[in-house]
């Protein structure tokens, strides 16, 4: 291992030199045919393992030097940016969380029409392709959502009595009851992915939302949203403990796996972990993972809504292999390597294509019955909106959750709350205004 | 210090008032260390006692690390980039602090007040510029990319602290060597750094701490996993979305932390006096 | 001292050197292309590396730049935006409050534990190496203890706190807006610490043994000792350092990054994570650029200040 990084040195090492004795010229390129691939480290790590084998696999059989780079979901953020600055980096790369970059990068990325086109029909066509058309172009390639059920403990329903719970109000009562006996329910109000998520879905299921169809207005202000704010204020006050105003997107794996939490709102990787890991519940000699279940994310009075992070591939348009990149895109998104990929991350990942929603694993564990259900009620972050950089802005800086908390903790009330929410939409809005 | 005092005396007006500070230091790394070692199963259990392993220790967290990442990899590449980093800045530190110590020259004054300047401009800013500048290098993607950009931010401290030491080595032994002939350099190399070599240590290993600690540049400018600096290595294999791999992640900060503790451990007086001239004048 | 490093006269003779300058030195003193030539790799390094990307980053806060864009000039409107957002006028005043509570924190304990450290006898080593050891420890992970140990669930400090019934509940140490600067104010402290400590450790052993025993002579105690002859002659480390410190705790990152992102409710952002959050998760590189640099032309005119101040004190002296 450290003799090859060791070749790999010198190697850089001289192409290091020759770069910067010859200022300003690209350096030579060894070999012709290099392919690069910038993803994020999967939930599932076994996801990791699959990609990377497919991507070896089709570099074999075309003659073409492939190389992965692996790295935190957090880190990507920073990545990309510096890549789009160089104009140079990865061929691929993931994109996301959001379908937002399609509109940040615009000008950057290749057009993936003719991919998008290719694999739709093979698997069965794109669930919502309106979504991921960005200014009428595919200018990403929609790879993979995590669905957010609800995670509960069985064991601690029954003992409370209750059955089949499946609205917000439902939760609301067992939460109560279950702080009453140390097990709250839990869900993220700070700065977290998780905590868009679970507070858009919120917003939704109660008939608000924060802006139209149309992109431009801001319809936060409703009697909805007061709705919404005034559940999570009880929510908040009432089922849960104020530990959730730090939660970041590992908190609530930990809080259900560590045997507090009667229920949370979250993918399936905290049920993956506590079985890996054999995780006991505590006091007893029962595996954590036997008493979990996945149910389907709760409705509201007005509707049941969810999204998710949305992730993405898409091409860098400054690659010099971009359609060798497309080549791959293709291969990986046939039916059977795509099919052995999501089977790989044991449902953690599901594409967006109608018949990988169907997929044999889903059925594997029942704890997974309830992910094509979720799946088919998520839509993009934006909603009802089209996604643009600045409803990913809206994401980044946090703006719903902390509209949430602000009431929820009693330091505004609903209408300051929304208020404050309104003036920072707009502000986010009207600063992205795309010049003529 | 004073005279006269009861021996018992010091217990209580000096290594008493230390403890807590000594505690406040120690201890998160101490948990960083029992982390370590300790198995998820308690690890992960909300009533077990936090301080100490009751429940037998493990080197699964390390045998991960070892076997499952190219952590190993990784550290020789830290220690790489580290030390040639280190020798770049600290040589031009010296050439650059050596006539802002010593000769006067036009814009001599300004230079010293710019080099301090470089510090206003905050590194989560800079990077972006910098990207397009190391890409036109053809660096990127290599650990010189590293050992470039580095000194950006080391060589202004070395040059500010040599400069403060060598202003207070006595001049007169370098015009008695110039007078017999040597030139600026080898007054600079056979008189002044001789006596020097505290100031140089001290300035060594801050940059050496400083380059070891490094996250944004290694994060930015290399990709490739077998070329990445440890902290970078780390992050990438042991978070992994919404789970943290906690022993993992805390035997990499022990190991991680080793090499420097251990030039320390070497260096330190040479540290304290180093600092004692450089930054007091 | 202050009076007397006002006067330009007395501070231009010192940096020339001794009154007794010699005809020799002053002729070695004049050596401008030997300089040049010295500092050469030190000034093009400097001017390639940092100063082509600082301008660039000037630019973009006056400018509507996008990520891998250049922009066009915009003016002023991008701080004039920033003072209209209520989470800028946050970030401006947590960022104020953690630079000061850290940095008098860091003074005050570091002087004190200078102090002690200064009187050391037995396990010299040992103790200094112990408390220098949060210094070098690499951030990005060290960061990750301390979060560990405030894990709402898992958090090593409540734990112990109930063990020992201080308290009954958890303490939220970063769900609680008011705890979380607490504790990232705590954290920012426990790394900087030895760096004052050390550094003002080295400025006592500096100090002369004479003057000591001369004001004990005079009768003066341990803390008129302390007041008239430690302080003013630390004050030239203490100003530097401090500002050093200044420096790097106003742009703090992996700390607030790794404990509370911000949150909650935006009472922990400071400069660069909310530059980070607006420029670079979002690609306004404008607007981030404009949050780096609100506070440079303030920073600029105290470091120039400072600098001279420090500078001409130290060569007095």
């Amino acid at each position: 291992m450290s003799q090859v990084s060791r070749r790999q040195f010198l190697r850089t090492t001289a192409a290091g030199a020759a770069g910067a004795v010859a200022l300003g010229r690209a350096p030579a390129h060894a070999q012709a045919r290099e392919l690069t691939f910038l993803s994020v480290a999967s939930f599932v790590p076994d996801t990791d393992k699959e990609l990377k084998r497919q991507f070896e696999e089709w570099g074999a059989k075309n003659k073409v030097k492939v190389r992965l780079d692996i790295i935190a979901h957090l880190q990507l953020q920073t990545k990309k940016a510096a890549e789009v600055q160089a104009r140079s980096g990865h061929d691929l790369t993931a994109l996301g969380p959001g379908l937002g970059d399609a509109d940040l990068y615009f000008d950057y990325l290749a057009d993936l029409n003719d991919v998008a086109t290719d694999v739709a029909p093979k698997n069965g066509g794109w669930l919502n392709p309106d979504d991921y058309l960005i200014r009428g172009k595919w200018k990403l390639l929609p790879w993979w959502m995590p669905p957010f059920p609800m995670a509960v403990r069985t064991d601690l329903l029954e003992k409370l009595g209750e059955k089949n719970p499946d609205t917000w109000e439902d939760w609301l009562r067992i939460g109560k009851k279950g702080k009453a006996m140390g097990h709250p329910f839990g869900t993220a109000m700070g700065h977290s992915a998780d905590a868009n998520v679970t507070l858009l879905s919120i917003l939704w299921s109660y008939g608000g939302t924060y802006i139209a169809k149309d992109g431009k207005t801001i319809t936060l202000n409703s009697k909805e949203t007061r709705a919404a704010l005034d559940f999570v204020k009880r929510l908040y006050t009432e089922a849960m403990d104020p530990e959730v105003l730090a939660w970041d997107d590992a908190s609530n794996n930990r809080c259900l796996n560590a045997g507090k939490c009667i229920g949370i709102h979250n993918p399936i990787s905290a049920y993956e972990s506590a079985k890996r890991d054999k995780v006991l519940v505590p006091g007893t000699q029962r595996e954590i993972s036997e008493v979990i279940d996945h149910i389907h994310t709760p409705r509201g009075p007005v509707a049941r809504k969810a999204t998710t992070g949305y992730w993405c591939v898409g091409v860098w348009n400054f690659s010099k292999n971009v359609d060798l990149a497309k080549d791959f895109l293709r291969y990986h998104f046939q039916p059977d390597n795509l099919g052995k990929w999501v089977e790989a991350g044991r449902g953690f990942n599901m594409p967006f294509l109608a018949n990988l929603t169907k997929h044999a694993v889903y059925k594997s564990d029942k704890q997974y019955r309830f992910i094509p259900e979720v799946a088919k009620v998520s839509v993009p972050p934006s909603w009802p909106g089209p996604t643009t950089a600045a409803s990913q802005q809206v994401l980044d800086l946090y703006i719903i959750p902390d509209m949430f908390a602000q009431h929820a903790t009693g330091k505004m009330t609903a209408d300051q709350a929304i208020a404050w929410a309104e003036k920072e939409l707009q502000e986010i809005y009207a600063g992205r205004k795309r010049k003529p | 210090m004073s005279s006269g005092l009861g021996r018992i005396r010091p217990l209580f007006t000096l290594y008493m008032p230390l403890a807590p500070f000594v505690l406040f230091a120690l201890f998160p790394l101490y948990f960083m260390v029992v982390t370590s070692f300790k198995t998820n199963a308690e690890l992960y259990d909300v009533n077990a006692v936090p301080f100490w392993i009751k429940r037998g220790v493990t080197f699964g967290h390390y045998q991960l690390l070892s076997q499952d990442t190219l952590f190993w990899s990784w550290f020789v590449n830290s220690l790489l980039v580290s030390v040639a980093a280190t020798i770049i800045s600290v040589v031009i530190g010296i050439l650059a602090a050596y006539p802002l110590a010593r000769l006067r020259f036009p814009g001599g004054d300004s230079f010293g007040v710019a080099i301090f300047i470089t510090y206003l401009v905050p590194p989560s800013l800079l990077f972006l510029p910098l990207t397009t500048v190391v890409n036109r290098l053809g660096l990127s993607d290599s650990l010189w990319s590293l050992v470039v950009t580095y000194p950006t931010f080391l060589v202004p401290f070395c040059t500010w602290l040599l400069l403060g030491y060598f202003r207070t080595v006595p001049k007169e032994i370098e015009e008695c060597a110039m007078l017999d002939g040597c030139n600026r350099l080898q007054t600079l190399l056979r008189i002044l750094l001789p006596v020097a070599v505290p100031g140089v240590i001290c300035a060594a290993l801050f940059a050496f701490t400083l380059s070891w600690n490094e996250f944004l540049y290694a994060l930015v400018f290399v990709s490739p996993a077998e070329l990445k600096t440890m902290t970078v290595g780390v992050y990438s294999e042991l978070i992994r979305g919404d789970i943290y791999y906690w022993g993992g992640l805390m035997a990499g900060a022990c190991i991680g932390s080793l090499p420097i503790v251990i030039a320390y451990v070497f260096f330190l007086d040479y540290y304290v006096s180093g600092l004692t001239a450089g930054a007091v004048k | 001292m202050r009076l007397k490093t006002a006067n330009g006269d007395l501070a231009k003779l010192a940096a020339t050197g001794d009154a007794r300058t010699s005809g020799l030195s002053e002729f070695l003193v004049r050596d401008t292309p030997v300089a040049y030539a010295f500092i050469g790799p030190a000034f093009f390094l400097l001017l390639f590396l940092v100063a082509y990307p600082f301008v660039l980053s000037l630019w973009f806060s006056l400018s509507d730049a996008r990520v891998g864009e250049t922009g066009s000039f915009v003016g002023l409107e991008n701080f004039q935006r920033l003072l209209r957002s209520g989470i800028f006028l946050q970030t401006l005043q947590n960022s104020i409050i953690f630079t000061t509570a850290a940095l008098t924190l860091k003074t005050v304990l570091g002087m004190i534990l200078a102090l002690l450290l200064f009187r050391l006898v037995h396990f010299k080593r040992l103790i200094r190496g112990a408390v220098l050891l949060p210094f070098i420890v690499p951030t990005a992970l060290s960061t990750l203890v301390w979060w560990w140990m405030f894990e709402p669930l898992y958090s090593v400090v409540n734990w112990t706190l109930k063990a020992l019934h201080i308290v009954n509940r958890d303490i939220p140490w970063l769900p609680d807006p008011y705890l979380a600067m607490f504790t990232v104010i705590l954290v920012n402290t426990w790394r900087g610490l030895p760096f004052f400590a050390i550094t003002l450790l080295a400025g006592l052993v500096a100090v002369p043994k004479e003057m000591y025993e001369a004001a004990e002579s005079d009768g003066a105690g341990p803390i008129g000792r302390f007041w008239y002859i430690t302080v003013p002659l630390l004050k030239p480390v203490l100003a530097v350092v401090i500002l050093f410190s200044a420096i790097f705790t106003l742009a703090d990152f992996n700390i607030v990054y790794i404990l509370t992102k911000g949150g909650p409710i935006n009472m922990t952002h400071l400069f660069a994570t909310y530059s980070f959050a607006l420029g670079l998760q979002s690609g306004q590189i404008g607007q981030g650029a404009a949050v780096s640099l609100f506070l440079f032309p303030i920073l600029l005119a105290v470091v120039f200040v400072q600098l001279r101040l420090a500078r001409r004190a130290a060569m007095y002296e």
